[in-house]
């Protein structure tokens, strides 16, 4: 007893269900990219601003003489770095390494440094007591 | 190495997407071809049958099951049932010998030999040119047989197999299993339009006679007598049908291990019945059952276990990293706690949209399973109940199972 032909699939249909998938497959991967590189492209933006405050708040540190040290503005600053750093972890938690992140964490980094050393002449001036803790990325497996 | 999980992950999800498509192509491709076959004609006639209730420990549903085939809409004079008890050590031959002054029904009783020597005991008295196999578990719908044997009117078609559903679910396990026979109903119904069944399920599956003529009885099979047969018939060009419309109602486990243990014994069996059979696999002379049917359930089950260990894998990385987090920092509270949502952290990763297809058309397939099976096309809380239980447990009887496999380990029948 033989199958009859009518029950059986063409090779036709099981190459264009193939194409569907895959074409599926590929507009998964060029929406989910898209969107992973307006996320960079935001970081890059707050990276800018925060570059900005920092100037800003070195010229106001470089006019304190004149000023009372109440009008300098130092929790903003720390705040929109948290955000950042944030922001910068869960992109690379989520989409893994890329030159990209690796260079924003480059400049989040100098941020960082640029911030403590402000914070620093500022609470030394005007008597804050400040703690200061720096996180550092890395691209070793191994910290230690 | 995780850039290799994550290319086997999507690997195995591409899979999982193809079958559902492949489904739903089907579905729209041949939906035409869904119609009820019920033929109510004075003038139809209707052939003899066989069949054969074997019993096992069921005197608590064993007369529901005889009642049923009693109340069968079938001429009376066409319908022959045997019933056999193989070595209960309950009252279930007591409950048998009260049908014994019934004109059609014949019953047996024998040394436990396990489901398929009852079967093909029965198989051995019957003289009739259909014989089929209902469970003493199961319960026939009046309509099912007369909804069923104009299949047969195609002179090709060797066997046809109903809508199996659940009995009056209460507990939420029989609930999530109810949603799932509704999804099989569906399944098979496309699979039996590409003769790509490959399991004629114990509740009331028809046979023509001459399959085991030609072929020979059943054979233990690791506890799937139903799916080696199955098996047998495709290796000889034998073409089985599934009427969407005769519906048989069974009982299924009640408790999460006992459907653990079902489980286990049924991929259990497709595992060794597919070693035995594996000369068939991709040779196109056996169709769809060997190009799709069978290698979509290879990779099903290894798919599912690897999903299932790389979800543990992953969520223990997580935990682990959260622990050495706090270990070096503290937990860490807002000076003023808020909840704020930022679009940002709303994951746009490949996979979540992936997940979200996947889960899409598996709701798909259930809404059509479900209006298939019970006439409805609407959701219910027992979907998603249904896929967040199986998502869970589904993998761990597969991944015991393949464990057993390589072991070398028998599973038992209950």
């Amino acid at each position: 007893m033989q199958n009859t032909n009518h029950n059986q699939n063409s090779l036709s249909k099981y190459v264009m269900v193939f194409l569907i998938t895959a074409g599926l497959f590929a507009t998964v991967f060029y929406v989910s990219n898209s969107l992973t590189n307006r996320k960079l492209a935001e970081l890059n933006t707050i990276q800018n601003n925060i570059s900005t405050d920092l100037l800003s708040a070195e010229a106001q540190y470089s006019l304190l003489g004149e000023l009372d040290c109440s009008q300098v503005s130092t929790t903003v600053l720390s705040d929109q770095l948290n955000e950042l750093s944030k922001k910068i972890e869960y992109l690379e938690s989520s989409s893994g390494k890329s030159d990209e992140l690796t260079q924003l964490e480059k400049q989040y980094s100098l941020l960082e440094i640029k911030e403590y050393l402000l914070m620093k002449a500022v609470t030394k001036r005007c008597g804050q007591k400040s703690v200061f803790i720096l996180y550092f990325y890395t691209t070793s497996e191994n910290c230690s | 190495m995780d850039s290799i999980f994550n290319a086997i992950f999507y690997a195995f999800t591409f899979c999982a997407v193809y079958v559902e498509i492949f489904f739903l192509f089907t579905f729209l491709e041949r939906r035409g071809e869904i119609v009820t076959k019920l033929d109510d004609r004075p003038d139809r006639v209707y052939p003899s049958v066989t069949v054969i209730v074997p019993c096992w420990n069921e005197e608590n549903t064993v007369q529901g099951t005889v009642d049923s085939l009693l109340g069968l809409d079938y001429p009376k004079d066409k319908l022959h049932i045997m019933l056999v008890d193989d070595g209960s050590t309950d009252n279930t031959w007591k409950v048998l010998q009260g049908f014994t002054e019934t004109p059609n029904i014949q019953i047996f009783q024998k040394e436990n030999g396990g489901k398929h020597t009852a079967m093909n005991l029965g198989i051995t008295h019957a003289t009739t040119d259909f014989i089929g196999c209902l469970d003493a578990d199961s319960f026939v719908t009046p309509s099912a047989l007369k909804r069923m044997i104009p299949y047969f009117d195609e002179p090709d078609v060797m066997a046809v197999s109903p809508s199996i559903i659940v009995d009056d679910p209460k507990r939420h396990i029989e609930w999530a299993q109810k949603i799932e026979y509704q999804l099989s109903v569906y399944i098979k119904k496309m699979l039996g339009l590409m003769n790509g069944i490959h399991v004629t399920p114990g509740p009331f599956s028809i046979y023509r006679t001459a399959v085991f003529r030609n072929l020979g009885l059943y054979k233990l099979a690791h506890k799937t007598e139903d799916m080696e047969i199955a098996y047998r018939m495709h290796e000889h060009g034998y073409r089985i049908e599934q009427c969407h419309d005769a519906v048989v109602n069974t009982k299924t486990p009640p408790t999460i291990y006992k459907l653990y243990k079902q489980r286990l014994r049924w991929i259990y069996g497709f595992i060794n019945n597919t070693i035995d059979y594996r000369r068939l696999l991709f040779r196109k002379k056996y169709g769809t059952f060997a190009l799709f049917t069978v290698p979509a359930g290879i990779v099903s089950i290894f798919a599912a276990s690897y999903l299932f260990i790389f979800m543990i894998y992953s969520w223990g990385k997580i935990l682990i990293q959260k622990i050495l987090q706090i270990q070096a920092v503290g937990v860490q509270a807002s000076a003023s706690p808020h909840f704020s949502f930022d679009w940002f952290f709303v994951s746009t990763h490949a996979l979540v949209f992936i997940s979200i297809i996947l889960y899409g058309f598996v709701f798909l397939s259930l809404l059509i399973g479900s209006k298939m099976a019970t006439g409805k096309f609407r959701p219910s809380f027992a979907m998603v109940w249904y896929i967040v239980i199986y998502s869970i447990i589904a993998p761990v009887w597969i991944i015991s199972a393949i464990w057993n496999t390589v072991a070398r380990r028998e599973t038992a029948w209950r």
